[in-house]
């Protein structure tokens, strides 16, 4: 991943160190706290989640106002006044807007990305899996060679070929990230195929369609939703980042990474500029990570005490 | 092991070949590909000699050819902003970004086995803690806001490093350390669990009973979790490349990542495209010579000339 922009390769991989049975110096054994609810990654996401329904009903400025009598006022922490809680930026629009539209953008951007990356994955996940034979291979090759590649190369290409927009980012992010799910969901159709209830329901008569539809996607859904709250801090990241190189979404609407790139120029005097928007990044990040984390450890009901 | 090899070097050639076809194939899906290659600002007269310079009137297979002939003999073409050609620009800015790819790559893999061991050992206590801790926010927060943190600390509040622009050693620090950040999370997390699941085998149980001193397991115990880390250090060290791109963004380092940001904003395409096909390949260089260290870390390997698997 390389870096953040690339897919994390451990990511549908069980932690290995659930249940220490062995260790040089004994230790403590690790809590288990896998029925415990997901407090803190729950709030922070609902948080989100409502803001950017609710964007325009609760941003106190536009995402375009200019003021500049009120450029660079800093937050309220730091000798700022409730007109603007989080400070303005170099033109003076209030960022705690700007943050709100920016989240807004964020989540359709990642919530899109991973519904058609994860569509085209299950689709080839079950073609490979299911039909198996050179089809699977061919499939997986093809999985293999656009999984190592790297995705700001590709970006690169494609918004020099094709332009900015959002998208573009879409188009982009979907493209790199489909071969994750079809990694990672062959191997749980592999498996799903060769359990009893399917050559049960396959002696009984029923054909591959059937099979599919009633036995093979349904067991694939736990597996599918944790990849996909995996994948939703990856898309984010990844947004943030195309948009802060200037080859995401295009100014002058809102965007995280956008924000952080304006902030550069400013780091001296409105440091605020940068910092506001990182942190509601990696906090978003930071959340969906946590949460994607609890979601693999509880959907399995193996490690389940 | 050489036809071991030989395998592998196809498949890298493989690859190169298909990167050059799709981005020829997306410069001419895009429409009207002249002007991708040709200022907005030129004149008809220009636009015409330059689509014929470019070839661009011939039936595409010609094109093709002729591309693919040009890229097999190192011609990337001309650049139409910098008005010199494209190999030497890539050759002028390359070895800023190996200097900055490397470095960053000695931090990461160093701290990131370092800590991984550590956090493994002492499994349980607060080292453990931190150690996951770390790891966890640093896969968390982007790389670009870990950069914009780091010049806010050390370059404007603390002014300890030049803030960007290249020069001496204190110029490298920071971005080197904003491109390792990444890399030396993960590379935490995964040596942390190779090297607890290696510690759980018999082998380990066997040598502590047989009271080999700690330094030695922990040798024996790196050399059998080693293909893992390596593996993933080699894919870290592929992506720290293109990584690079935005770090030099941030720090303004002269590299070819500010070479390709450029050439997108004054729609050069000719430099996007340079760029993008010499980073592919030292990527496929890269998994290369990690495939083939494969086969001296893991004689299985070798003997099987098959790979072990890369992915999740």
């Amino acid at each position: 991943m390389a870096l953040p922009l690339d897919h994390d390769h451990d990511a549908g991989r069980p932690e290995a160190d659930l249940t220490p049975s062995l260790t040089l110096i004994p230790g403590r054994r690790s809590r288990g706290n896998r029925r415990r609810v997901p407090w803190f990654s729950g709030t922070v996401l609902g948080f989100f989640a409502l803001t950017g329904i609710l964007g325009p009903f609760v941003a106190p400025y536009g995402q375009q106002e200019i003021n500049l009598a009120e450029s660079l006022q800093p937050p309220l922490l730091w000798g700022g006044t409730w007109r603007h809680p989080l400070g303005t930026d170099d033109l003076g629009r209030d960022i705690l807007s700007r943050l709100i539209y920016g989240n807004r953008v964020a989540m359709l951007v990642s919530l899109a990305v991973v519904v058609i990356a994860g569509f085209i994955g299950v689709v080839i996940a079950v073609l490979a899996g299911y039909r198996g034979g050179r089809l699977d291979s061919f499939l997986m090759r093809t999985t293999d060679a656009a999984l190592a590649f790297p995705v700001l190369l590709f970006a690169i290409v494609w918004v020099a070929t094709f332009g900015v927009s959002t998208r573009n980012v879409v188009i982009i992010l979907a493209l790199a990230f489909w071969p994750s799910y079809a990694r990672v969901l062959r191997s749980e159709v592999l498996r799903i195929k060769t359990m009893d209830f399917v050559t049960m329901a396959r002696t009984m008569g029923a054909g591959g369609p059937w099979v599919v539809w009633r036995h093979v996607l349904p067991n694939i859904v736990p597996t599918l939703l944790v990849l996909v709250s995996l994948q939703l801090g990856l898309a984010i990241v990844a947004e943030g980042s195309l948009s802060f190189l200037g080859l995401g979404v295009p100014a002058p609407a809102a965007s995280w990474g956008g924000m952080l790139a304006d902030g550069r120029k400013h780091l001296a005097d409105g440091w605020w500029m940068a910092v506001m928007p990182g942190v509601a990044l990696s906090i978003t990040v930071l959340a969906t990570n946590l949460f994607g984390d609890w979601l693999r450890v509880n959907s399995d009901p193996t490690t389940k005490r | 092991m050489l036809r071991y090899i030989l395998a592998r070097l196809a498949q890298a050639i493989l690859v190169l070949f298909v990167v050059a076809t799709v981005v020829f194939a997306l410069s001419r899906a895009s429409g009207n590909a002249a002007d991708l290659f040709i200022p907005q600002d030129a004149t008809d007269e220009t636009k015409e000699l330059v689509r014929q310079n470019l070839g661009l009137d011939k039936p595409i297979h010609e094109q093709y050819v002729e591309y693919l002939t040009n890229l097999a003999q190192g011609d990337l073409g001309e650049s139409f902003a910098y008005r010199s050609d494209v190999r030497g620009l890539i050759l002028n800015a390359l070895p800023n970004t190996i200097q900055l790819g490397v470095t960053a790559f000695v931090i990461g893999s160093f701290f990131g086995v370092a800590m991984g061991v550590l956090s493994a050992l002492r499994q349980g206590t607060w080292v453990d803690t931190v150690g996951k801790a770390l790891a966890l926010v640093g896969q968390s927060v982007p790389q670009f806001f870990v950069g914009i943190l780091l010049v806010i600390a050390f370059a404007v509040n603390i002014q300890i490093f030049p803030p960007f622009g290249k020069g001496g050693i204190d110029h490298l620090i920071l971005p080197a350390v904003t491109l390792a950040a990444y890399p030396l999370a993960s590379l935490t997390r995964l040596t942390r669990s190779a090297v607890i699941e290696v510690l759980r085998k018999d082998h380990t149980l066997f040598e502590q009973a047989k009271g080999v001193s700690a330094a030695r397991l922990v040798a024996h115990t790196l050399r059998n979790a080693s293909l893992p880390i390596v593996t993933l250090a080699g894919i870290q060290l592929g992506g720290l490349f293109s990584g690079a791109v935005i770090v030099e963004q941030i720090f303004a380092w002269p590299g070819v990542g500010q070479l390709v940001i450029q050439g997108i904003s004054s729609r050069d395409y000719n430099v996007v495209q340079g760029v993008v096909l010499v980073n592919t390949m030292i990527f496929v260089l890269v998994l290369f010579v990690v495939d083939v260290s494969y086969g001296l870390l893991d004689p299985r390997v070798r003997r099987h000339g098959r790979g072990v698997a890369t992915g999740p």
